[in-house]
């Protein structure tokens, strides 16, 4: 990859990575860093990456990289431990998008993520699979288990509301 | 040919139905119907159960086959339709399944909300910092602003050593050129006019001695004194400090040379100046060197504030060096400090990457 495609990628990728990052991590900072990183690594591995395959590679070094980060700071709440009543208090949200925010904050990192990167990024199974490292199987049944867990969550607050 | 068991009797009876056994084989399989009755009952059975089977609507049979898993495993095939796992025939088969249960369809309308959109709102806005220069064009840069930097020592290095071989100065010429004003203020008690008569060298053009006026700096004030008490001499462009209540007699001045640098005159008991004629005000005066146009000759009776007030060429230097600074985008500066503490003045230059000082005397 030249000097101009990794600049052009730059500007492609780097709001994409920044956006799955902070919707992961809930930290805006931290997120700015993990972006950093990442294209840190992509400069120093310039001469061995593929421009037609820098996508997948700045979000599979991002996608590690805050993993490592979530896996040092152990600070998520799983949620099948979450009581929904508690959540109950229709009044703090105001539309579907601030439900679904919630809800995507309850699932586990795993789901989490591979739910962004196929709904932001419209990444298939088996790019999934590759950024994640996982089996493109194991991919699919975090995806619909992920679905079913938000789907219980809006339909307890609609059923609430 | 092969007998008839009870272990292999089915293929038998496939072949009976479908005609495709010989003589010799039917009269085996009745014998052995005939010994295994329950099996012909068996028979009976499959022969009539296809005959049924050609009967029935085709279109019912799918539909009920298909009906099972969407019934079971409702959630999955909601993701699946959301996900786009589904085939068109399945697609299809799923959609009237959900038309015809509105139950379902309420359902199926949870899954789709949790369908994600990227909210493009939230920005990378430091994009800048990780893109990266051609390494050459840096190379480039920095050799261009380095010899910039160079150049503009060597030019200031010029200027200043210029100033040192040729005392004549545009920028003392342009102090002499000022036509200042002398007030001499004398003691209310004491006023009398005095009638003076004060030029500078610049307003005589039939002046004699203006070659030798030339070769120096000094600004020649030329004038006479008619009254013996002088008090107070003020607004000289020199730094003159004169005692008010001491008089100083019978002084007659018919040409003074005041140089418009710095040049404290004491004038106490202990030391009265003598003006005579044509006695030039160079005893205090500091010799124009280098350091003298920086302000750093005299340091032992200034303080950081009168060196201030000095306009040098160190501040020139500052202002032209911070100019280059700009226009090379860089921070730049060239600037003196005293120090009362170690009594020491020095002058610094500071610029990205390079730093340098050199204390003065």
């Amino acid at each position: 990859m030249k000097l101009e495609e990794y600049n052009i990628s730059v500007d492609q990728h780097s709001d994409g990575v920044f956006r799955f990052i902070l919707k992961n991590i809930k930290d805006e900072d931290k997120a700015r860093d993990i972006v950093q990183d990442s294209f840190e690594k992509l400069w120093r591995n310039v001469d061995n990456v593929n421009f037609l395959k820098v996508k997948s590679y700045l979000y599979t070094t991002a996608y590690r990289t805050m993993i490592d980060l979530i896996r040092r700071e152990k600070r998520k709440e799983d949620f099948d431990q979450v009581d929904v009543s508690v959540y109950s208090h229709s009044q703090h949200y105001t539309d579907l998008k601030e439900i679904l925010d919630c809800a995507l904050e309850r699932l586990s990192d795993i789901q989490r993520s591979v739910v962004l990167l196929r709904d932001y990024e419209g990444y298939n199974y088996q790019e999934i699979a590759e950024i994640t490292e996982l089996s493109e199987s194991q991919v699919k049944v975090y995806i619909y288990r992920a679905r079913k867990k938000m789907k219980e969550y809006i339909g307890h607050l609609e059923s609430v509301i | 040919m092969t007998i008839i068991t009870r272990n292999n009797y089915e293929e038998f009876f496939l072949d009976y139905i479908e005609g495709e056994i010989d003589a010799q084989e039917e009269a085996a399989l009745r014998v052995f119907l005939i010994k295994n009755p329950d099996l012909k009952e068996e028979l009976d059975e499959m022969m009539g159960m296809d005959l049924v089977c050609e009967e029935s609507p085709v279109r019912n049979e799918s539909s009920s086959l298909k009906e099972i898993p969407f019934q079971v495993n409702f959630d999955d095939f909601c993701v699946a339709r959301i996900e786009g796992d589904l085939d068109s025939y399945e697609e299809k088969a799923f959609e009237d399944f959900v038309i015809s249960h509105p139950k379902k369809e309420k359902e199926l309308k949870l899954y789709r909300k949790t369908k994600l959109e990227a909210d493009t709102s939230i920005l990378f806005t430091n994009k800048k910092s990780l893109k990266k220069r051609n390494k050459k064009a840096l190379f480039k840069q920095f050799v261009f602003t380095s010899l910039a930097t160079a150049a503009s020592i060597a030019v200031l290095f010029s200027v200043w050593t210029s100033e040192i071989e040729n005392p004549s100065s545009n920028l003392e010429l342009e102090l002499v050129s000022h036509n200042t004003p002398i007030k001499i203020v004398t003691p209310d008690s004491t006023k009398v006019t005095i009638p003076k008569e004060i030029k500078t060298v610049k307003n005589i053009s039939n002046y004699k001695k203006t070659e030798k006026v030339k070769h120096s700096s000094k600004t020649k004030i030329k004038g006479k004194i008619l009254n013996k008490q002088i008090n107070k001499m003020d607004a000289l462009p020199l730094k003159a400090q004169v005692s008010p209540k001491e008089p100083i007699n019978k002084i007659k001045v018919k040409e003074l040379l005041a140089n418009n640098t710095i040049a404290p005159i004491e004038i106490s008991q202990q030391k009265l100046i003598e003006l005579t004629e044509k006695k030039r005000l160079i005893q205090n005066v500091p010799q124009n060197t280098g350091l003298a146009m920086l302000g750093i000759s005299w340091k032992e009776s200034k303080g950081e504030e009168d060196v201030r007030k000095t306009p040098t060429l160190l501040k020139i230097a500052s202002y032209g060096v911070s100019q280059i600074g700009k226009l090379a985008g860089k921070k730049i500066n060239l600037e003196k400090k005293y120090d009362p503490k170690t009594d020491k003045t020095r002058v610094a230059f500071n610029t990205y990457g390079i730093g340098f000082s050199a204390p003065v005397k």
